[in-house]
C-alpha cells in the first residue's frame, strides 16, 4: 500500500516536470501502476549519443524498501547489460539501494552507467574484453552500429 | 497558577495526568491524597452518612486565616476573663464541623482533621483564589447575618435542605462554642479589606477589548510579551513568573510544530505530519545526519528484509540520502532546526528510556544484545544497577577493541577449516 502511495507520488511529479528533463521521459502503464516505461537518450560524446532507448521497470510490490527491476528492451551493446535479456548490472539495483532513489533518479543512473561502463564487471563479456583488452575503437564501432540499428529507430 | 500544592493529584494516582508539570497538584507519592467530600462543603451531600468521603468540614484558607487573627487578638486581650473560650491554635477549627446527627460522627472527625489540615487541604478551595473572594465574603455575611437571626428567633431547621439553613446549621454549633458576633465581625471586615493581589484581572483586558480603559473598577494586566495578551497579573509576582514560563514553552513548541509542518520524509516522501495513520505522524531523527523520515520508513528501511548482498553496515544502517552510519533513530513528534535542537530530542528520548527498565535485560535473568550501548535501564530486582568492566584488546595493529564474551566455538568457525583438503 506504501508503495502505491509513493508511486502516485512521483507519477504526480513526473507529470509536473513533464519536458523539464527532455533526456528521461517516463511513461506509466494506463492499468497498472506498478508498470513503467521509461525512454532515455543516449548520453552524449558516447557511441550511445544518437539513440533513444527504452527500458522495461517493474515495480515490486515492496517498493521503495526494495529496487524495482529494469532492463533494457531495446538493444544494446554495453558490458554491464545482457545482450539477450536487457538485464542491467549496476549496484543501485542490487545492493546498493536506497530508498530515496526515485525511478528518476534510477533513470538517470543508467544514463550515468552508459557514459561510465565498467568492464570488470560484465554482463557482456565481448564487450568486456574488448574493452579489458584496450580496444576502444572496437567497442565504440560495435556500440554505435548497435545504436544505429536498435535506437536509432525507436525515435 | 500551577503552584504545586501538596495533595496528590487524583489523575497523577491513576496514571493519567494531562497537565504534568503544569499540574497544580502534587504529583508526588509521599504527599496525601484528600479524602475530603466536596459536596459536603457546599453542604449539601446526598450521600449523607453512607458517603465514601470524609464529611470534614474544612475552612476556608482566608476564613481560617482572619479567625485566627481575630481569635488571637481576643485572647490575648481577654485571656485572663474568658475561661470557656477554647481556642484551636492551627486556625482549624472543630467547633466548625457540622453537629448534624449521626452525618459525621465525633471521633471519625476529630481523627481526621490533623489530616486534613488547612494548608493541606486549602487547594481545594484556593483553585481561583481570586474569583472565589466574593462568595467568600458573602458566604460569612450570610452566616453572620443568619446566626444573628437565630439568637433572636431560635429556631432551625435541619430538615431543610437549602444551602443557607445548612449554613445557619454551621454557623449555630459554631457561634455555641467559639465565636462571638463581635469576633464574626471582625472576621467579615478582615475579608472586607482585601489584599489586592488577590483582585481578580480585567477578563475583557486581557484580550484588549475594555473600553472603560482607566475607569475600568477591574485591575488591568500587564502585557505577556509572548502571547500578546494583557494578561500579567501586576502583584501575583509567582503567577507572572509562571505565566512567562508556560508561555514561551507553548511559543516554542508551536514554531517547533510549524516548521514541522512542511517537512518530508524522503522515502514516502509525504509530509511526515500530514500522513493518513495518526500513528505514522512522527519523524525519525538518525544520529548520524541531519535527513528527515518518517519514524515508519526509516524503522521498515533499517529493521526491514533485504535483499541478500546489502551490506548490513553501510547500505542499512547508513542514511539512505547520504550514507552516513547511524547506530540508532530517535522518534520525534517535532522537527529541529539546530543542532542544539537535536540535541535535547536526543537526550529526552535517553532520559526517558533510561527510567524503563530493559527487557532484554530482564532484571539480571537475561543478556541484551545492546550491553552497554543500551538506552534502556539495566538493573536487578533490588534496584542494583548493573555494572559492566569493559574488555580491551590490543589488536596487532596497535589499536584496541573492545571485547564481547568469548567462546571457543567463535575461534573454532574463524578457522579457514577445510575437511576437503585435511582428508
Amino acid at each position: 500500500m506504501a508503495s502505491r502511495a509513493r508511486l502516485f507520488k512521483e507519477y504526480k511529479e513526473v507529470q509536473r516536470d513533464r519536458g523539464q528533463d527532455s533526456d528521461i521521459q517516463l511513461l506509466c502503464d494506463e492499468t497498472n501502476i506498478y508498470r513503467w516505461t521509461a525512454l532515455i537518450k543516449g548520453p552524449t560524446d558516447t557511441p550511445y549519443q544518437e539513440g533513444v532507448f527504452q527500458l522495461a521497470i517493474n515495480v515490486p510490490e515492496q517498493y521503495p524498501l526494495v529496487p524495482p527491476q529494469v532492463r533494457f528492451v531495446t538493444k544494446i551493446f554495453h558490458p554491464n547489460v545482457h545482450f539477450k535479456t536487457g538485464e542491467i548490472c549496476l549496484d543501485i539495483l542490487k545492493t546498493a539501494w536506497s530508498p530515496a532513489w526515485t525511478l528518476q533518479s534510477v533513470c538517470r543512473a543508467v544514463i550515468a552507467l552508459l557514459a561510465h561502463p565498467e568492464a570488470d564487471s560484465p554482463l557482456n563479456c565481448d564487450c568486456g574484453n574488448l574493452l579489458r583488452s584496450g580496444d576502444h575503437r572496437g567497442y565504440k564501432s560495435m556500440a554505435l552500429m548497435y545504436t544505429r540499428l536498435a535506437a536509432a529507430t525507436n525515435v | 497558577m500551577a503552584q504545586r500544592s501538596r495533595v496528590l493529584c487524583k489523575y497523577f494516582m491513576h496514571g493519567a495526568c494531562y497537565k504534568g508539570d503544569s499540574c497544580e497538584f502534587s504529583h508526588s507519592w509521599d504527599d496525601p491524597a484528600s479524602n475530603v467530600c466536596v459536596y459536603y462543603q457546599r453542604g449539601y451531600c446526598s450521600y449523607g452518612a453512607k458517603c465514601r468521603y470524609e464529611h470534614v468540614k474544612v475552612p476556608n484558607p482566608k476564613v481560617a486565616s482572619a479567625m485566627a487573627r481575630v481569635l488571637k487578638a481576643s485572647t490575648s486581650a481577654s485571656s485572663s476573663s474568658a475561661g470557656s473560650t477554647t481556642v484551636p491554635a492551627n486556625g482549624s477549627s472543630p467547633g466548625k464541623k457540622s453537629a448534624e446527627g449521626g452525618v459525621s460522627p465525633p471521633s471519625k472527625g476529630s481523627a481526621s482533621v490533623p489530616k486534613v489540615s488547612p494548608a493541606v487541604s486549602s487547594p481545594l478551595l484556593v483553585r481561583s483564589p481570586g474569583s472565589s473572594k466574593k462568595v467568600v465574603a458573602s458566604a460569612g455575611l450570610n452566616s453572620l447575618t443568619s446566626s444573628g437571626q437565630g439568637e433572636g428567633s431560635g429556631e432551625f431547621s435541619s430538615t431543610s435542605s437549602s444551602p443557607s439553613s445548612r449554613w445557619q446549621e454551621f454557623s449555630e454549633s459554631a457561634e455555641d462554642e467559639l465565636y462571638s458576633i463581635e469576633q464574626e465581625l471582625e472576621v467579615a471586615r478582615l475579608l472586607e479589606e482585601d489584599d489586592p493581589a488577590d483582585e481578580p484581572i480585567c477578563t475583557l483586558g486581557i484580550t484588549g477589548q475594555c473600553t472603560r480603559g482607566a475607569a475600568c473598577t477591574h485591575l488591568h494586566g500587564d502585557l505577556c510579551p509572548t502571547c500578546g495578551k494583557n494578561c500579567l497579573h501586576p502583584l501575583r509576582a509567582e503567577e507572572r513568573e509562571e505565566h512567562l514560563r508556560v508561555c514561551a514553552q507553548n511559543r516554542k513548541r508551536l514554531e517547533a510544530m510549524l516548521i514541522s509542518q512542511d517537512i518530508e520524509c524522503v522515502v514516502c516522501l509525504e509530509r511526515v505530519l500530514s500522513k493518513p495513520n495518526l500513528a505514522e505522524r512522527k519523524f525519525g531523527i538518525l544520529s548520524g545526519c541531519d535527513h528527515p523520515f518518517c519514524i515508519s520508513c526509516v524503522r521498515s528501511w533499517r529493521n526491514g528484509s533485504h535483499p541478500p548482498g546489502m551490506d548490513l553496515k553501510t547500505i542499512i544502517r547508513g542514511c539512505p540520502v547520504c550514507r552516513v552510519v547511524s547506530h540508532y533513530v530517535i522518534p520525534s513528534l517535532t522537527w529541529f532546526s539546530s543542532p542544539e535542537e537535536k540535541a535535547e530530542i536526543i537526550n529526552g528520548y535517553k532520559k526517558k528510556l533510561s527510567s524503563l527498565d530493559c527487557r532484554y535485560f530482564d532484571q539480571g535473568n537475561g543478556t541484551c544484545p545492546f550491553g552497554t550501548s543500551c538506552f534502556y535501564k539495566h538493573a536487578y530486582k533490588d534496584g542494583r544497577l548493573e555494572e559492566v568492566k569493559l574488555r580491551h584488546l590490543g589488536a596487532a595493529d596497535g589499536s584496541a577493541v573492545i571485547a564481547k564474551n568469548i567462546r571457543l566455538s567463535d575461534f573454532i568457525g574463524k578457522l579457514d577449516f577445510d575437511p576437503r583438503r585435511s582428508g
